[in-house]
């Protein structure tokens, strides 16, 4: 048994308690099949993870302008001039580069993986910055240089490493995060190089392990990895 | 027949695909549907055994989408895919950046449909895939089916099925079209959470609606964008005075360029007219000096050298040495800005008409009606299908705003022509309890 609409005097699948076009209830005198002619016209019922997740993105993101608003405007009311409100607005904005982004847009494995990396050494150099105001400190003081950035890129490779022999059956896909890592690593080796005229044991380590990773997978599997910067690059 | 598993086989996007991956966004990219409504429950066992075979006929259809440097590329997928149940909004984007191929078969019900990136294919080329599972799945369910018209699952992949057409049919030296620089009125209302798709099939007989449009002097493509842009006329009309009030109503539709250009590629190879409503007088404009008007616009711009300078523009926007040479990045910046103002700027409603189904005459004792929906546009708030088959034709709205004006006076206006009307759909996902 099908239904109509009261007011739009349409027949309504008898899977919907509404009418979809003026949302009128149908009432139903007695317990209907949900089939029309032994078909089932319905739709599933859709789960409320797609909404839950919906709301929670959009809670975060709300609280991250309003926060971000209020700061500058209780340190300008308060100091009458920016300064540590920048923090803030920095903060948030590692967040949504790292965290943020495998919560809400699920980013591949070795994706994290990079650009955690990445960021973790950024935030090394902006927590330094911060305690001695400028980023010209003296070779000894320059921890974050020194010590974090290749601490955690070296990290990084390692950590593509071991899950690409987890999954070596796929290994291919990492050739290109570990490439864009060896890039990243070059970064504070010129950065060393130019403002102290020489580059750190550390970093020298993280290159030469990038490096030769880099060189491993070229020799063993040359013939993928060409065909990947191939792909990469074709124009 | 080619081997699916462990490819490495890739090849670059067709020419009017390149710009969907670079307009999308990490929650948007364009996804459509076609589905067959069964007349019996789909047996998922006997549908992923289908699956299996049919894919070995696709196989630029298994793939996923890559990332390059300076353009997309499309690269086979290493693991067969798998019949799913649907339990989701219609039109779910697909997980580019985590490798997810671009196309997903599902089932639910009676119902048995296929999910495709804009990427891969259009509507056309998809409906084939779709009817040639079909045809495997009731041939497993020990029915006897004549293939018909339909690509055989035991056929051998065909070279021409992987061009890219467009490229073809360019014309180097061939005037090209121009870009259109006006704003359409756009539907307003309520908006739903992202991800969410209301659906609502109207379901009338073909041939009581071919009378109609018969009667009027014009086809029923032409007959349904004619209610349609007066639906929308007598909506502007009431709407509160601003800037989208004053903007003038386009339905935009897309049109197969198989018809005008012989090709048998099973990739993209649409293109879309324009219809834009001239309003003559200040005086209201009736249904009848609508539908002419919209018939008549629809009429010129269907030419098949207007198609000819649309391929010769676009691609020669492919070719051109300064696009090729900028990184990704950048050009997805520019292809966003191209695409709303190509797309979603200058159409009120997008509409896409299937047309009647090519298919086996045994296929109507199996299958009940097709339905094919188009995911929400970036913009756009609203899109209509068409499809039709055994003298039903289905019109499916898809909206993402909770207001349903557009449908209602839709159906509503046929109804007053003497048409009986059967709706379903999702009700916003809300089903009774």
């Amino acid at each position: 048994m099908i239904d109509k609409c009261p007011r739009c005097n349409v027949k309504v699948d008898s899977n919907l308690s509404n009418c979809p076009l003026c949302g009128s209830y149908i009432e139903r005198e007695e317990q209907t099949d949900i089939v029309k002619d032994g078909i089932n016209y319905g739709y599933p019922k859709v789960g409320k993870s797609l909404v839950v997740r919906e709301i929670a993105f959009r809670v975060v993101l709300y609280a991250c302008l309003i926060s971000i608003g209020i700061s500058f405007l209780v340190n300008f009311l308060a100091a009458n001039e920016i300064f540590w409100a920048y923090h803030v607005l920095f903060g948030w904005g590692i967040f949504w580069c790292t965290i943020g982004r495998s919560l809400f847009f699920h980013l591949d494995m070795r994706k994290q993986i990079f650009w955690y990396s990445v960021f973790a050494s950024v935030i090394c150099y902006y927590i330094q910055t911060m305690i001695y105001g400028t980023f010209e400190v003296t070779e000894a003081q320059n921890w974050a240089l020194v010590w974090a950035t290749p601490a955690f890129l070296l990290g990084g490779i390692a950590v593509l490493f071991v899950y690409m022999l987890i999954e070596y059956k796929d290994w291919v896909r990492l050739t290109m995060p570990l490439t864009a890592m060896c890039l990243v690593t070059a970064i504070p080796a010129i950065i060393s190089s130019a403002m102290y005229k020489q580059v750190h044991f550390m970093i020298y380590i993280c290159l030469a392990v990038g490096v030769i990773t880099l060189l491993m997978l070229m020799i063993l599997g040359r013939e993928k990895y060409f065909l990947e910067l191939k792909k990469k690059f074709f124009l | 027949m080619k081997k699916i598993k462990n490819t490495e086989e890739w090849f670059k996007l067709d020419n009017a695909s390149k710009i969907y991956p670079s307009s999308g966004t990490a929650r948007w990219n364009a996804v459509y549907r076609v589905c067959a409504v069964m007349k019996e429950r789909v047996d998922r066992e006997v549908l992923q055994q289908a699956l299996d075979v049919v894919i070995e006929r696709f196989p630029s259809y298994n793939v996923i989408l890559r990332r390059g440097f300076f353009w997309y590329f499309l690269q086979g997928a290493t693991l067969k895919p798998v019949v799913t149940r649907e339990k989701d909004y219609p039109c779910r984007k697909f997980d580019i950046m985590n490798r997810e191929p671009l196309f997903r078969v599902m089932y639910s019900g009676n119902r048995i449909m296929a999910e495709f990136s804009h990427c891969l294919s259009d509507g056309n080329a998809s409906t084939n895939f779709l009817n040639t599972l079909i045809l495997k799945y009731l041939h497993l369910l020990g029915k006897k089916v004549d293939r018909g018209p339909l690509l055989h699952y035991h056929d051998a992949p065909k070279e021409e099925e992987f061009e890219d057409s467009y490229s073809r049919y360019y014309d180097p030296k061939g005037s090209k079209s121009l870009p259109e620089n006006y704003s359409a009125y756009h539907l307003q209302g309520a908006k739903e959470l992202k991800g969410v798709v209301n659906v609502t099939h109207g379901e009338v007989a073909t041939d009581k609606l071919l009378e109609l449009s018969h009667s009027a002097g014009v086809t029923l493509n032409e007959y349904i964008i004619g209610i349609l842009a007066y639906c929308l006329y007598n909506k502007r009309k009431y709407d509160a005075v601003n800037k989208n009030s004053k903007r003038p109503i386009s339905v935009q539709y897309s049109v197969d360029l198989r018809h005008y250009f012989p090709s048998s590629t099973l990739r993209m190879f649409s293109g879309f007219v324009n219809t834009l409503l001239k309003e003559t007088s200040a005086k209201d404009m009736t249904f009848e000096e609508i539908l002419q008007a919209m018939a008549t616009e629809s009429r010129e711009r269907s030419k098949k050298e207007n198609f000819q300078n649309f391929i010769n523009s676009n691609f020669s926007l492919e070719r051109n040495w300064i696009i090729r040479a900028v990184p990704l990045s950048i050009k997805n910046i520019i292809m966003k800005i191209a695409y709303y103002n190509q797309a979603d700027r200058v159409s009120s409603l997008i509409v896409t008409n299937m047309g009647k189904m090519n298919v086996p005459k045994e296929f109507a004792e199996y299958i009940d009606r097709y339905e094919l929906i188009i995911g929400p546009q970036k913009y756009n708030n609203s899109t209509m299908t068409i499809s039709s088959f055994n003298n039903k034709t289905v019109f499916t709205f898809v909206k993402t705003i909770k207001n349903s004006y557009l449908e209602r006076e839709f159906f509503r206006f046929l109804q007053e022509k003497g048409l009986e009307i059967f709706v379903s759909g999702n009700n916003g996902g809300r089903k009774n309890d």
